[in-house]
């Protein structure tokens, strides 16, 4: 049916890839971007990693003393 | 459909983490599992696989614009009111898919039921799309099966021609859980894809987007964020503290805001109202509805919001055979009709119908000794034969 297709992946894998560069480690790890919290900008009223998005999990999908769920399903 | 055990490729370990796909095995316990696959014949795939997939992604859009006319169907959902504007707005603006996930139950004997549609954030097309394929060529090559086998499976391609449809010029960001690896490896290949289809790109972590004072989500460069692919559900959006500003910031999402209508298990009653006896629906009703009761004693029990199989009960014969604990249920539960999980050689397999951009196009299959799947649950592979 679809056999002659080929499936390749352009930036996932590749040996000469690290894993920062396929998302494998946050963002924070990769080091050399700013965080507003450094004061570089000044303008960005809110961030935070949890107080922006990303607190829902543990305060309403929190289960145990795991941590909370994965966001996907 | 049939369940056949066959040798696994004694390198598919060392070729899962050449191509990124590190949580084959999670917390010790194989969650690729190759040891065996099921085949279905063509005719299986296309008339009861295929056909009803598409069938049930259209009843179910008829059911969002049903939703999106009269908020009696939002209240019936417990979404919370203050976002009915912003998911209107969303169905208005005709804001695009890009993938979705029918669980269905199936036997190869009577018709796929629905079980839920993970229509929000599904996982595991990583190894849905690619390594299934990637097996499929190799147990071809290695005569582990049949050379005549092929395989129900073009998600990656439709991937990225559904990307170049919706990317447009824009930057394309990915958040989520990056601490998790499923997540994580699910975002580094949705991104593949989308650099594929000529998108530039950002990944990042949920917890990472900023806002600014001008009202616009930001990266960690301070770069407004237009296009969003999130792998974080809707219902935990609305908890968080930046969802005041969703209505007002002008990022376009994907899955758009009208997903949060078709990621809650409310649907199941709802889709059973609008399509009685459907072939391939099962009776469902919110369970504070005394129509609950035409389902007798014999039912699944499941939270209106709830993930990966967690508060999900079996009750057969009044008798409660398997229960789920987890942290939800606090918007209320519904009952559907038990539908049985078929028996293979002792495991339950769940199908997992994909669809990119509303097509029905690839097939992924959970199974466990649990008749509840959960995020424990194993992935085999399937093929045509």
């Amino acid at each position: 049916m679809k056999r002659s297709r080929r499936v390749l992946l352009k930036m996932m894998g590749s040996v000469a890839v690290g894993a920062a560069s396929i998302g494998l480690t946050s963002a924070d790890g990769r080091g050399h971007r700013h965080d507003a919290a450094a004061g570089t900008k000044g303008n960005i009223s809110h961030r935070s990693t949890s107080g922006g998005f990303g607190g829902a999990p543990r305060r309403i999908a929190r289960f145990g003393d795991d941590d909370p769920s994965h966001g996907g399903s | 459909m049939q369940r056949i055990a066959c040798p696994e490729r004694d390198d598919w370990r060392a070729t899962a983490e050449s191509t990124g796909f590190t949580f084959h095995t999670i917390d010790g316990e194989r969650y690729w599992d190759e040891r065996a696959y099921y085949a279905f014949t063509l005719d299986e795939i296309e008339r009861a696989i295929e056909l009803p997939t598409s069938e049930i992604e259209a009843m179910c859009l008829e059911l969002v614009g049903r939703a999106i006319d009269d908020e009696s169907y939002l209240r019936r959902l417990k979404i919370p009111q203050a976002f009915w504007d912003l998911i209107k707005a969303s169905w208005h603006r005709d804001e695009a898919s890009l993938y979705g996930r029918l669980d269905l139950k199936f036997d190869g004997n009577g018709p796929a039921k629905l079980l839920e549609y993970n229509a929000d954030t599904p996982t595991s097309i990583f190894e849905a799309a690619v390594f299934q394929w990637t097996w499929l060529e190799q147990a071809i090559a290695r005569n582990i099966i049949p050379k005549r086998a092929d395989q129900y499976n073009s998600i990656h391609d439709r991937l990225i021609e559904a990307w170049k449809k919706l990317g447009g010029s824009h930057r394309l960001h990915l958040a989520g859980m990056t601490g998790n690896a499923e997540d994580a490896g699910t975002l580094a290949y949705l991104e593949d894809t989308a650099a594929q289809a000529g998108l530039k790109t950002t990944l990042l972590d949920i917890g990472q987007i900023g806002l600014r004072d001008d009202g616009q989500f930001v990266d960690l460069d301070d770069r407004a964020i237009a296009l969003a692919f999130k792998l974080y559900p809707w219902e935990w959006m609305f908890h968080d503290a930046f969802s005041k500003n969703l209505a007002t910031a002008p990022t376009r999402w994907i899955e758009p805001p009208w997903k949060a209508i078709l990621s809650n298990k409310g649907i199941l009653p709802l889709l059973w109202e609008m399509f009685p006896n459907h072939p391939n629906l099962l009776p469902a009703y919110f369970e504070d509805d005394p129509q609950a009761a035409q389902l007798g004693t014999s039912f699944v029990r499941k939270p209106i919001y709830s993930r990966e199989g967690a508060n999900i009960e079996l009750v057969s014969a009044g008798v409660t055979l398997v229960a789920e604990e987890g942290p939800y249920g606090a918007e209320g539960f519904i009952r559907q009709a038990l539908a049985p999980l078929p028996n293979f050689s002792g495991q339950y397999p769940v199908l997992g119908s994909w669809l990119v951009d509303h097509t029905p196009c690839g097939l992924s299959i959970r199974e466990d000794e649990n008749p509840i799947t959960g995020n424990t649950s194993r992935f085999l592979p399937h093929a045509i034969l």
